[in-house]
């Protein structure tokens, strides 16, 4: 009988990866809705870090596969030690990050174990009194969703990150820590790492708005070219990449990249805050996808609270240094 | 050397349209073309067979009108096109898709180097590549966005979101490449008349010999039983105070409490 829901913890330099402890909320769900135990597994050259940061974040178990064959991924090495597991354990479903590294792990352990595996699945809960797992994924580039079920156990899914929003770490929690002594013959790790150049190293990440999390972007509601700069510093102050609308950039008050729309940027932002944008459909065709959707804007009528979570009737210059002071007060943003 | 790509043929997803009362999807005048990052992994097989010589084989699984994509693959320098075209596949997952190709591969005589693109662009899943990999028992290298060889041994360039590795590995491999490792060649004219005249091979489950067990529907793990629209959005809170401070405080306390900023 296959039980407990496990995630496989993604690592980098020892430490995990955010979209992992994302996965870890989503498994005390899944967990708890069956009364099964959730099982962090964690392989590399130092795993004890990692282990105990798993239990804070919602694993009642944690199983670590360490030696120095494992300080860096390797298709060969991890698929080994996830088969060697699976096979003395037999979950009931095994949660990856959809990252380069777990897509990559997942695609040749389910074809290893022959058995099934859902890709990039957006959202998943057990179906009632049963242990399978319904995952819903976007179909048609997002235009319908599917729900796929995976008759094979354990059922193998990759998610990708910010989908699930994860725990706070909980100091009080306690797991145990199970060591598994697993040792990939080295005639079976075909490849060599040569050298890795990280992308955390050298000059520091300019905040655009391809890579941001967070955008605030300004339309012509702001009034005049110079107050601009007070969007910009509440931007800043909260680690968000400025946009704007296209009539700023027709106005030529700023330069066309940072021009979110149809005939701009499409952002997809965790957080996206609207201030003094009207809603031309131009301007919402590119962030409609956003997460999180706030405008500000002093007419109750304007289009963009059709499409805002959270809409705010009033004057955006009153709005935002509040807006400021209190995000200020957050331990993070989003 | 022999290089096998195996590429697909996707809908121009800006064509699909859903018709919002029966949710099915119409393919307005259905134009298809090659997945994109199969492009690269075709042109990054001729520039390997230009640099050491060998033969390009290009697969593809699924409908005839797919045989077109193969069509401009030859146009381009590829030398043999074969189509995987059954009904008893239709409906195949990953883990089933993966069994079928890897085993045309081995029908075909093996390859050194297996290519395919990271990802379709219709289903992105990625994981076809690393099933077929495993079944030939093939070295996998994902991401891939520079390829070299020396002799037998190819040194890749693979992104994954912490950096840039540079992997080394034996032949046989098979990799997966990203859509910017290259720029794909056009065909010039007279090779596209010349591709006209290409005729390809329809392996079929019976002359491949295929266990019937495993592919399809009945033989996929994984089966989509619903096809559903997205909810339409909920009409926003709209915060409306007296004073505009009391509205900003009273929107960042809805935020915190219900979890979506903090």
């Amino acid at each position: 009988m296959n039980k407990n829901i496990w995630v496989f913890m993604e690592t980098f330099t020892n430490k995990s990866k955010t979209v992992s402890l994302e996965l870890l909320g989503k498994g005390r769900e899944l967990a708890d809705s069956r009364q099964e135990k959730l099982v962090a597994v964690v392989i590399g050259q130092e795993v004890e870090s990692a282990a105990n940061e798993a239990i804070l974040y919602g694993a009642d178990q944690v199983l670590t596969v360490s030696g120095a064959d494992y300080e860096n991924y390797s298709t060969d090495g991890y698929t080994y030690a996830m088969e060697q597991l699976v096979k003395s354990y037999n979950p009931l479903v095994v949660l990856i990050g959809a990252t380069p590294n777990g897509r990559d792990l997942g695609g040749r352990l389910s074809t290893r174990l022959n058995v099934g595996l859902v890709a990039e699945a957006i959202d998943c809960y057990f179906a009632a009194d049963s242990d399978e797992v319904q995952w819903i994924r976007p179909a048609f580039s997002g235009k319908l969703f599917s729900k796929i079920i995976n008759k094979s156990r354990p059922q193998l899914a990759t998610i990708g990150s910010n989908i699930f929003r994860g725990n706070q770490p909980d100091k009080s929690r306690t797991g145990d820590v199970i060591a598994e002594k697993i040792v990939t013959p080295a005639t079976l790790i075909r490849t060599v790492l040569l050298n890795f150049t990280s992308v955390f190293a050298g000059a520091d990440k300019v905040l655009t708005l391809d890579n941001a999390e967070i955008v605030v972007s300004a339309g012509r509601g702001i009034g005049d070219a110079e107050k601009l700069a007070l969007i910009k510093d509440f931007a800043d102050s909260i680690g968000a990449a400025m946009g704007v609308s296209k009539p700023l950039v027709d106005a030529g008050w700023v330069p066309s990249e940072l021009q979110v729309g149809v005939t701009g940027k499409k952002v997809a932002a965790k957080l996206y805050i609207a201030c003094g944008i009207s809603g031309a459909l131009q301007h919402t065709l590119g962030m409609k996808d956003s997460e999180l959707i706030i405008a500000i804007n002093n007419n109750p009528e304007a289009p963009i609270f059709k499409i805002a979570h959270y809409g705010i009737v009033g004057d955006l210059f009153k709005v935002i240094p509040v807006l400021k002071e209190e995000f200020a007060k957050l331990p993070r943003i989003v | 050397m022999h290089i096998t790509v195996c590429i697909k043929q996707v809908p121009a997803i800006s064509e699909i349209e859903i018709n919002k009362e029966t949710n099915n999807l119409v393919r307005v005048g259905a134009p298809s073309m090659i997945n994109p990052a199969d492009k690269n992994a075709v042109e990054e097989a001729l520039t390997l067979k230009q640099a050491y010589g060998g033969t390009v084989t290009v697969i593809t699984m699924g409908r005839m009108e797919a045989t077109e994509i193969l069509r401009d693959c030859i146009s381009i320098g590829a030398d043999k096109g074969y189509i995987i075209n059954d009904d008893t596949i239709a409906g195949s997952d990953t883990l089933a898709t993966g069994y079928v190709l890897a085993e045309t591969i081995k029908k075909l005589g093996g390859a050194d180097v297996v290519l395919c693109g990271k990802q379709a662009y219709d289903g992105y899943t990625g994981q076809v590549g690393p099933a077929i990999a495993e079944r030939l028992g093939f070295v996998q290298l994902t991401n891939v966005q520079k390829l070299d060889l020396t002799d037998d041994i190819v040194t890749v360039e693979r992104l994954n979101n912490s950096g840039l590795e540079t992997i080394q590995a034996k032949l046989p491999v098979l990799c997966t490449v990203i859509e910017n490792c290259n720029t794909p060649r056009n065909p010039t004219v007279k090779a596209r008349m010349a591709a006209k005249k290409a005729e390809f091979e329809v392996l079929t489950t019976k002359n491949l010999g295929l266990d019937l067990a495993r592919i399809g529907v009945k033989g996929s793990a994984t089966s989509v039983v619903e096809i559903f629209p997205p909810m339409p959005r909920e009409t926003g809170v709209l915060i409306q105070e007296a004073a505009d401070e009391t509205s900003a405080r009273k929107l960042m306390e809805i935020l915190i409490k219900e979890k979506l900023i903090g």
